[in-house]
C-alpha cells in the first residue's frame, strides 16, 4: 500500500528547501554587487527583485520548522529535485528583464542550462549583454557545479546531509563526514579559482593584449565555465573568440580538472598518484578519450576538413576534450561542427555521452559506470567459457581492490541504459519537428549529458516543446535520475496514497 | 605595545608539505593534458599519413 506523505513530511521538505533558498539569496548578492560597481542600474533592479524572492521564499519555508530536522532518503531527494526547479525559475528573472531573451521560457532555458552546467544558450546578442548579467550566467555554473546543496551542507550541518549529498549525484564520501567532504570540495574549487583566474588573466593580458580589467573579467567567466564543465562564454563565438592556443591550453587544464572526480583530486592532493593512475575509472576515461579522438580524427581526415597535423590536432583534440569533459566550449562555429559527419560525428557523440568521472561536475554516463559495465560484459563472456558449475569472479581497482558484484554491475548498466533512453527522447522530439537524425541526436546527447556543444538546433526560434524537452533532459541528466524519480514518487504518493 | 598574533596556521609544520602537494596537483593536471595532446598528435600523424 502506498502511504500518503504526512504534514510533517511536507514541513521537513519546506524547511530544508527554505534553508537552501536562503543560501542562494546570499550568493545572489555577488551579481548585485557587480551591478552596483558597474553602475548597471537596470540589471541591479532585476537582481534585487530576484534576491527578494529567494529570501522571502527561503524565510517562508523556514517558518515550517519540523519536529526533527533529520531528513530521510526520500525527503533529501525531493528537496534536491525541487531546488533544481525553483532556483532556475527565480534565477531567470534578471534575464527576463534584460531584453536579450525572446521569452521568459528562453530565459529559464539558459538558467537551467547554467545551473546544470550544460552550456546550451538561447541568449540573443550575447556580445552586448551587461557584464553583471554575464557574471550571473557564469556564476550559475559555479553554483550548480559545486553544488548549491553542498554549500548548504557546509553552513548547516543538520541531519540528513548524506541524502542531500547523494541527491546531487555525488556518491563519494572522501572524508569521514559529509560536511568535511563538502568543505574539501569547496576548498579544491577555491584553490582552482585563484590559480585559474590568475593564469588565464595573465595570458589574457600578455598574449591577447587585454587590459587588466578585461583580462580579469574574461578569465573569471572562462574559469567558472571550464572548471565546472559548463560551457557558457562571455562571447558568442565561445573559445574561438580568443584565437590563442595558449589560452586554449590553459582552459583545457581546467576542463580536465573539472571532469576529475573529487576522490581523484583528494588522492592527488594527498600525493597518492599511484592509486589514481591504477584506478579503473582513470584507465577507462583515458581509453575512451583516445578512442573518441581517433574516431574524430579519422572522420575529419576522410572529409578533408583538416589537411595538416597541427590543425587537425588543435581543433579535433580541443573539441573532443570539451565534449568528453562535458564542458561544451568550441573553437569552431556550430555550422562547421554540424558538417562533421560520419566518424567525426560518431566520435564526438560518443565522447559527449560517456562523459567525465563520477562525482565530478561533468555529465553523461560517467567513466566509472562505463568501466564497470565493460568489466561486467567481460565477466559474462568468461562465464560462458568456463566449465558448468564454475563461477567467474571479477575484481577491479578503484582506490583499493574491490569485487564486482552483480548488483553493482546491474546498477551501472541500468543508469547507462536510462541515459540512452534520455538521449533518444530528445532526439525523437527533434526528429518529429523535422530536424535531421544526426543533428537531432547530437543536440539531444549534448543536453542530456550536460555538455552544451551545439550544431545549431538550439536557437530562439526552435519549437517551445523542444526547449522544454531539452530543459527536462538537462535537469534529469544532471541529477542522474534518482532524485527526479523520488520527486515523481513523492507526488504520486501524495495523490494516490492512503 | 600589543604585538599582533601570528595566525595559527602559519605555525603548522606540515604547511610547506601542503603547499608543495597542492602545487603538484596543478603539475599533474597540466601533465595529463600534455600527455594526451602528445598521443593525439601521434594519432593525427598516423591518420593523415594513412588517409
Amino acid at each position: 500500500m502506498l502511504l500518503r506523505p504526512e504534514r510533517e513530511d511536507l514541513r521537513i521538505v519546506a524547511f530544508a528547501l527554505g534553508r537552501i533558498l536562503t543560501i542562494v539569496a546570499v550568493a545572489s548578492l555577488l551579481p548585485l554587487a557587480w551591478a552596483t560597481l558597474g553602475r548597471e542600474w537596470h540589471p541591479f533592479a532585476s537582481f534585487l527583485m530576484m534576491i527578494g524572492l529567494f529570501a522571502v521564499l527561503g524565510q517562508f519555508g523556514m517558518l515550517f520548522r519540523p519536529k526533527t530536522e533529520r531528513l530521510d532518503w526520500s525527503h533529501g531527494m525531493v528537496v534536491v529535485a525541487l531546488t533544481w526547479i525553483i532556483v532556475p525559475a527565480i534565477g531567470s528573472i534578471p534575464f527576463v528583464f534584460s531584453g536579450h531573451y525572446g521569452s521568459p521560457l528562453d530565459a529559464m532555458f539558459d538558467t537551467v542550462s547554467g545551473l546544470t552546467t550544460t552550456g546550451l544558450a538561447l541568449v540573443q546578442d550575447l556580445d552586448h549583454l551587461a557584464p553583471s548579467l554575464n557574471f550571473w550566467r557564469h556564476l550559475l555554473h559555479f553554483l550548480g557545479g559545486q553544488g548549491i546543496v553542498i554549500a548548504a551542507l557546509v553552513l548547516f550541518a543538520g541531519g540528513g546531509g548524506l541524502t542531500l549529498y547523494y541527491g546531487e549525484a555525488r556518491d563519494e564520501r572522501i572524508l569521514p563526514s559529509v560536511r568535511s567532504t563538502a568543505r574539501f570540495i569547496w576548498s579544491v574549487a577555491i584553490l582552482h579559482l585563484v590559480a585559474g583566474v590568475l593564469v588565464l588573466g595573465v595570458i589574457g593580458h600578455q598574449f591577447l593584449g587585454f587590459d587588466w580589467k578585461r583580462a580579469f573579467f574574461h578569465s573569471l567567466m572562462i574559469f567558472f565555465a571550464a572548471f565546472d564543465t559548463g560551457g557558457f562564454s562571455p562571447q558568442s563565438t565561445s573559445l574561438g573568440y580568443y584565437h590563442s592556443y595558449v589560452f586554449e591550453f590553459a582552459t583545457m587544464v581546467l576542463m580536465v580538472a573539472g571532469a576529475m572526480s573529487f576522490g581523484t583530486h583528494f588522492a592527488l592532493w594527498r600525493g597518492s598518484h599511484g592509486a589514481v593512475f591504477k584506478n579503473l575509472e582513470t584507465r577507462t576515461i583515458t581509453t575512451t578519450f583516445l578512442i573518441t579522438v581517433g574516431l574524430t580524427f579519422v572522420g575529419l581526415a576522410v572529409t578533408g576538413a583538416f589537411g595538416r597535423i597541427a590543425g587537425l590536432t588543435r581543433q579535433g583534440f580541443f573539441q573532443v576534450l570539451s565534449a568528453h569533459s562535458g564542458t561544451g566550449f568550441s573553437t569552431v562555429p556550430s555550422v562547421e561542427l554540424a558538417s562533421w559527419s560520419g566518424l567525426a560525428f560518431g566520435g564526438m557523440a560518443l565522447a559527449m555521452g560517456l562523459g567525465g568521472m563520477a562525482s565530478s561536475t561533468a555529465g553523461g554516463i560517467k567513466s566509472l559506470r562505463v568501466g564497470l559495465a565493460a568489466k561486467a560484459i567481460a565477466t559474462q563472456v568468461k562465464q560462458l567459457l568456463l566449465p558448468e558449475g564454475a563461477v567467474a569472479s571479477t575484481r577491479y581497482f578503484q582506490f583499493g581492490r574491490k569485487r564486482l558484484t552483480p548488483e553493482l554491475a546491474q546498477s551501472a548498466m541500468t543508469v547507462a541504459l536510462l541515459y540512452v533512453v534520455l538521449f533518444l527522447i530528445g532526439a525523437g522530439v527533434a526528429i518529429a519537428y523535422g530536424y535531421g537524425l544526426q543533428e537531432a541526436l547530437f543536440e539531444s546527447i549534448s543536453a542530456g549529458a550536460s555538455v552544451g556543444l551545439s550544431v545549431g538546433v538550439t536557437d530562439p526560434t526552435m519549437p517551445a516543446l523542444l526547449k522544454l524537452t531539452y530543459m527536462f533532459q538537462m535537469w534529469v541528466g544532471r541529477l542522474e535520475f534518482v532524485a527526479v524519480f523520488a520527486l515523481l514518487g513523492f507526488a504520486y504518493a501524495w495523490i494516490r496514497g492512503k | 605595545m600589543r604585538v599582533p598574533k601570528i595566525p595559527a596556521f602559519l605555525h603548522r609544520p606540515d604547511l610547506r608539505g601542503d603547499v608543495t602537494r597542492v602545487g603538484l596537483v596543478f603539475v599533474y593536471e597540466t601533465a595529463i593534458v600534455v600527455a594526451l595532446a602528445v598521443v593525439a598528435l601521434a594519432i593525427a600523424a598516423i591518420v593523415l599519413a594513412v588517409a
